[in-house]
């Protein structure tokens, strides 16, 4: 163990009788913490944890992915372009937030739920927001907490938190933290229309997104989401809010970049089925249908929607719901050629329906509009099998 | 308090379970088949799971799991909470559904799947067998890789599981958990 990570619990535990720094307004470009400070702590132990993502999985690579990321935070706060060190996470989720090191997080679970680049741009200006105000290390001082900072963060944020729920109890201000949060939320939409109305961006697009993901939340009613929702309440007042803001910047119209625009397309057109894919997996079916019929209404193509969507009704398997999911994939085989893995997915709920012939003809269907695909010694030995 | 609630689950843990030393040669799994260990290795049987260690569950490990019957979900250990939520194994599934379910049980477990092989059919001892490989990431950024055998016998699901920390031990110990997959035998 290094000699930082071994006095590492020692820092945390003094931090709250170090200096608070947490100081009014914006910070500065190029802002660095008083090494005495409380703030020094945390961001120690925030690059400690940036160590571990630097070679991780869990972080989304794609050079072009992240520079066209990194392009559109300098382009709502250039200022502070140099400060924010950019990691694009894989987690099926809808969320992004900020550490106060200058540490950002993107989930790819919020890049398949942004409908446009203004969208993005909005979740991205929220969390510069936070990061200018200091809102991370405001909350730290307000609940005094004497966690793990990170373990604190992921509450704070609704982060990795999520799947950590009963940390939650064992840091005894949680329930403070997410009432403050609430407040700074606030005053993140607000900041953060602020920065992308200057950088160009149409403001009427964060309403729309919120009400997007109000729908999706109101679809579910769970402890897994509860502390996420807790400090991100996608409420009335919240959407409502953002709408008077955006109505009052009307006067001064923006024209937004539209080559970035197009170059969000692509990249999101490159990933989506693997977003997709992530998002069914994770279980969360009630979501996902959601999620599904908005990228249709968004013009996602409507066969490869009914794909995923009998892909969402195969897997969770309640009454009925093989049937509905055959029902999408005959939607999604309607496309010529089918598609993804259509007739692969038929054969599944007929072998599973006991329906033999029928699962060997969609899975010699497979077999002939795919003959080089990497599956096709699992499906040709289930076509033998059910022919024994 | 969070570092005394770690602790004391810790400590109740090594009390329930005990590690033993396994010698060369068959031992019997679960009742159903024997497997042979072709080095000494430590053992370890808790709850759904025999586990046979080189150097450490945390870093590599090698888990027997109990057959799991149908209706009963795959013995991750979730979260508390979410056992519920685990998606349930039915004798009707075929070897990509068992994917599927594994890969959303480990989600549930709060692990990232960060990717999933196709299937392969291959020899599960005398059976026909499926395999895959999968990485996941801790929400920490800990990387591991597994690699996992099963086989659907008289309605229940066999599993073989092999994760190790990415990348060294799981090449390091590939060998010896392929070695011993082909020594199965019902």
């Amino acid at each position: 163990m290094s000699l930082i990570g071994k006095f590492l619990p020692l820092v945390a535990l003094g931090l709250t009788a170090c200096v608070s720094t947490a100081g009014d307004g914006p910070i500065t470009p190029g802002h660095r913490p008083n090494l005495n400070s409380t703030e020094a702590g945390l961001w120690l132990q925030m690059d400690q944890f940036e160590k571990r993502l630097a070679n991780s999985e869990l972080v989304e690579r794609d050079a072009e992915l992240n520079a066209y990321l990194k392009h559109l935070i300098c382009r709502i706060g250039p200022e502070y372009c140099d400060d924010i060190k950019l990691f694009v996470i894989r987690y099926p989720y809808f969320n992004a937030s900020m550490a106060p090191n200058g540490s950002m997080h993107v989930w790819t679970g919020l890049l398949l739920r942004s409908h446009n680049e203004a969208q993005l741009a909005t979740v991205l200006g929220h969390e510069l927001a936070h990061y200018l105000n200091q809102h991370s290390l405001r909350k730290w001082e307000t609940t005094k907490a004497t966690s793990e900072f990170l373990t604190f963060f992921s509450i704070a944020t609704g982060g990795f938190g999520m799947g950590i729920i009963g940390l939650a109890a064992t840091l005894g201000g949680a329930g403070s933290v997410q009432a403050y949060s609430r407040d700074l939320e606030r005053e993140a939409d607000e900041f953060g229309l602020d920065l992308i109305h200057t950088a160009g961006f149409d403001t009427r697009e964060a309403a729309k997104l919120w009400a997007q993901v109000k729908t999706e939340k109101d679809a579910v009613d769970d402890d897994e989401s509860s502390l996420f929702w807790a400090s991100h309440p996608p409420t009335e007042e919240r959407i409502s809010n953002l709408k008077k803001l955006s109505a009052a910047k009307k006067s001064m119209p923006r024209v937004v970049d539209g080559k970035k625009g197009l170059t969000f397309e692509k990249l999101r057109m490159r990933y989506w089925h693997d977003w997709a894919e992530e998002l069914v997996s994770s279980g969360r079916m009630s979501e996902a249908l959601i999620v599904f019929d908005q990228l249709k209404g968004n013009g996602f193509d409507p066969h490869e929607i009914s794909y995923f969507k009998g892909e969402v009704y195969r897997r969770r398997g309640n009454d009925g719901d093989l049937t509905a999911s055959l029902e999408n994939y005959m939607d999604a085989a309607k496309a010529n050629p089918a598609p993804l893995k259509t007739y692969k997915k038929m054969g599944l709920v007929y072998q599973r329906q006991g329906k033999k012939a029928e699962a060997i003809e969609h899975y010699e269907k497979y077999l002939k509009q795919y003959p080089d695909a990497t599956d096709t010694a699992i499906v040709r030995t289930y076509i033998r099998q059910l022919r024994k | 308090m969070k570092k005394i609630l770690v602790l004391a689950v810790a400590l109740l843990m090594t009390g329930c379970q005990t590690t033993k030393l396994l010698k060369v040669g068959d031992s019997k799994m679960w009742d159903s088949y024997t497997v042979a260990t072709s080095e000494d290795i430590n053992v370890m049987k808790m709850g759904s799971y025999v586990t046979w260690t080189q150097y450490g569950r945390i870093l590599v490990l090698v888990q027997f799991w109990r057959p799991v019957e149908d209706g009963r979900s795959l013995p991750f250990i979730y979260p508390f909470g979410k056992d519920e939520k685990a998606p349930k194994f039915k004798s009707s599934m075929s070897p990509d559904e068992v994917v599927e379910i594994y890969r959303s049980g480990i989600t549930l477990t709060g692990k990232v799947v960060t990717k999933v092989s196709e299937l392969a059919p291959v020899n599960f001892g005398t059976k026909q067998g499926y395999r895959f490989d999968l990485n996941s990431s801790s929400p920490k950024g800990v990387d591991f890789r597994s690699q996992i055998v099963f086989t659907l016998e008289g309605g229940k699901l066999y599993m073989v599981d092999f994760t190790a920390n990415a990348t060294h031990y799981f090449e390091l110990r590939s060998p010896f958990f392929e070695t011993a997959v082909a020594s199965i035998q019902f």
